[in-house]
């Protein structure tokens, strides 16, 4: 009896219908998230993997500095690092296109290029970070001057931004991170192919041929950053015509 | 809020709806409630519980009837509506309730019409646990009474 | 609510995919129908602000499509679209949610609401990797809704619904049409006909025809015939007469056409319809036709 009594107490207190809700509810006025907030918010959407290689980056390099010391090999390792991290950097802030969110997300209220700069920025700022940390870590141990380590350590990874960020500009298919991933492993490669011959690439006498890459895929890759952003603010592909 | 806002209109009109009487001012009360809950800068990232709603609720009953010059208490009739649904059997419930003490009735409201949780009520009432317990089998077992004395055995 | 669309063009190098479109739209739901090919896409995008016009304006209010305030009255779903991979169609609403300036608090609400309205709701912790074109489809719609937006486009929104779906759809869209302004592109006629208050017809890149369906419809009214006849006729038939069905049977031939009048004596006059229209204006027999009755 006692459950049934429960059961009738539910309607028991019902009252005539309501009949300015549905208007209400239309016209209720939601308090707005700021652009802080959709900042925050897109700091957390981006991927663990970039924090947990940038992290693994830099206590690899503490090992491997502690076990092997700061040789011209430990350096040119380490180059051929960082290219990984701006793989996975640029895949990160190309995620929209690479799956086929970007439509979407450019009629949104924060649209895609915000996203895209915040991207950007964060991660720029990140990547920034990690390098003027080995930088730090590295310089005084080797005999090579400060700026010399920095275009050593950069260079490649700048040769695999302007590469990735190539190839993204240009393709808008889901294979372009694969893609990106061989630019990278080419890069690598490359970059241990000329360094077979270690003590004389970071000589001295070649100090030209390493400031002019570095300038050339330094600008290279700025150039493709702002075409990217420029694409980030509508639809440039004609790809789809249909309809 | 786990509720939508759709539920959450509709218990809270029935809330104020209990306190007023009338269809009218029980609405313009509801949106009020919304309005002024939505205003607040602190329901932008925590959401607070269910339980701030129904006290917003019942301040502006109050205020609604400090102005109006009407005393709280004066509720004892059941309001014969035709757009109410009846049941038979939920008349002869209806009639026990009204029986009760405004204060029990309110809680049966909450508890069993809108399905707030004892936590809920407590905060809303600003009484203990305990006491939301208490109240709510003394409120059942004052029901009881009134229905069997009625003969009325089949519920 | 005026959505205003002032010669709204886009030139790509060797075609023009809309031509200088002007329209006002207000409250109700507009269909606009076209075939593949007809501009509607890109039309949808360019009102999206996501694609940018060679030239023309579009304004809600007042308000240039490439301003922030725009977007936040707009809810749009692309002919396509895609997700990030480990999402689920909560994570999904979520995220778009924030994009769309929703409180997280707020977004958890509409995003429950929402997938129950699209009936996604025992699904919304899967992920959409697992779901059928039909329940994409369906989130899709969803997040359109998400900030409750003054203008919904929406680009070929039935496509992968089944019939059962497609009703619940048509529902919806009437609801929602009657404080907002809808405006949804197909080629499926039914979806439009029974809920668009204003039917905008589309073909090489221009609206050929505007107006409710009593009105679209007058050109052929009482000028569509069927019959029954044998192959000789047929073929006759077939050569001098905008065709909109052919259908062979045993041993005559089912036509159903456009005529001023009835074009042979088997020839019954049927009620025209929205389907017989488009077909009319859309078949690439109908260069003829176009001569007899012009484009207006």
């Amino acid at each position: 009896m006692k459950y049934k009594l429960k059961k009738e107490l539910k309607t028991v207190f019902d009252a005539p219908a309501p009949a300015r809700k549905e208007e209400f509810i239309n016209l209720l006025e939601y308090p707005k998230a700021n652009r802080l907030d959709f900042f925050i918010s897109q700091i957390g959407y981006i991927r663990k993997r970039v924090w947990i290689l940038s992290l693994l980056l830099f206590i690899g390099t503490l090992i491997g500095l502690y076990f092997s010391g700061a040789s011209y090999s430990f350096v040119w390792v380490v180059s051929s690092v960082l290219p990984f991290v701006s793989l996975v950097t640029i895949s990160e802030i190309a995620r929209s296109i690479t799956y086929n969110m970007d439509e979407l997300e450019m009629s949104c209220k924060y649209n895609l290029l915000e996203v895209s700069l915040i991207r950007i920025g964060i991660l720029g700022v990140v990547n920034l970070a990690v390098f003027i940390g080995i930088l730090l870590l590295l310089s005084g141990k080797t005999d090579l001057g400060f700026i010399r380590l920095g275009i050593y350590l950069s260079t490649p990874y700048l040769l695999n931004c302007y590469g990735s960020l190539f190839v993204i500009n240009r393709s808008k298919s889901r294979d372009t991170v694969y893609i990106c991933g061989s630019v990278t492993a080419l890069v690598s490669i490359l970059n241990s192919l000329i360094s077979i011959r270690i003590y004389d690439i970071y000589l001295e006498r070649n100090r030209m041929f390493w400031a002019i890459a570095f300038i050339m895929f330094a600008v290279l890759s700025l150039k493709e950053i702002v075409k990217f952003i420029k694409r980030m603010e509508d639809l440039k592909w004609n790809s789809s015509l249909t309809a | 809020m786990s509720l939508s806002i759709h539920d959450q209109y509709d218990k809270i009109y029935k809330y104020c709806y209990f306190k007023v009487k009338d269809k009218q001012t029980a609405e313009d009360l509801t949106q009020e409630t919304f309005l002024r809950y939505f205003s607040q800068k602190s329901y932008i990232n925590k959401g607070k519980p269910l339980a701030y709603l129904y006290t917003i609720a019942k301040n502006l009953c109050i205020d609604f009837y400090r102005k109006s010059g009407r005393d709280e208490r004066l509720n004892e009739e059941v309001p014969a509506n035709d757009e109410v649904t009846a049941f038979e059997t939920s008349y002869a419930v209806k009639q026990a309730v009204s029986t009760l003490p405004v204060e029990l009735q309110e809680m049966l409201l909450l508890r069993y019409a809108n399905e707030l949780s004892i936590n809920e009520i407590a905060q809303i009432m600003n009484i203990s646990r305990f006491s939301v317990y208490r109240r709510l089998n003394k409120a059942l077992d004052l029901l009881k009474g009134v229905l069997r004395k009625e003969d009325f055995n089949e519920i | 609510m005026e959505l205003v669309i002032d010669r709204l063009s886009k030139h790509y190098k060797n075609k023009i995919a809309v031509d200088r479109v002007s329209l006002t739209l207000k409250e109700g739901v507009y269909g606009l129908l076209g075939a593949n090919g007809s501009g509607k896409t890109t039309l949808m995008r360019m009102i999206c602000g996501v694609l940018k016009p060679t030239s023309g304006e579009v304004k809600f209010n007042g308000i240039d499509v490439s301003e922030e305030k725009f977007r936040d009255l707009l809810g749009y779903l692309p002919q396509d679209f895609g997700y990030y991979p480990e999402f689920t169609a909560y994570d999904f609403l979520l995220y778009l949610s924030s994009l769309k300036g929703l409180t997280r608090q707020r977004a958890k609400d509409r995003t429950s609401e929402l997938l129950k309205l699209v009936g996604l709701s025992d699904v919304a912790k899967k992920k959409i990797k697992s779901f059928s074109g039909g329940m994409k489809q369906r989130l899709g719609i969803a997040q359109a809704l998400l900030n409750n937006p003054k203008i919904l486009v929406l680009d070929e929104p039935t496509a992968g619904l089944d019939p059962n779906e497609r009703v619940r759809f048509r529902n919806l869209i009437s609801r929602l049409g009657k404080d907002r302004i809808v405006l949804l592109s197909t080629h499926i006629v039914s979806d439009v006909e029974y809920i668009a208050s204003t039917i905008l017809l589309m073909k090489n890149g221009q609206i050929i025809h505007k107006g409710p369906l009593e009105e679209i419809i007058r050109p052929i009214e009482g000028k569509v015939f069927e019959c029954l006849v044998d192959c000789n006729t047929a073929e006759y038939l077939i050569a001098n007469y905008p065709i909109i069905n052919v259908r062979e049977e045993k041993d005559k031939t089912f036509l159903r056409l456009v005529a001023e009048k009835a074009p042979c004596k088997e020839a019954k006059a049927v009620t025209a319809v929205l389907e017989d229209l488009y077909l009319y204006y859309f078949n690439k027999e109908a260069n003829k036709s176009e001569q007899l009755y012009g484009i207006n």
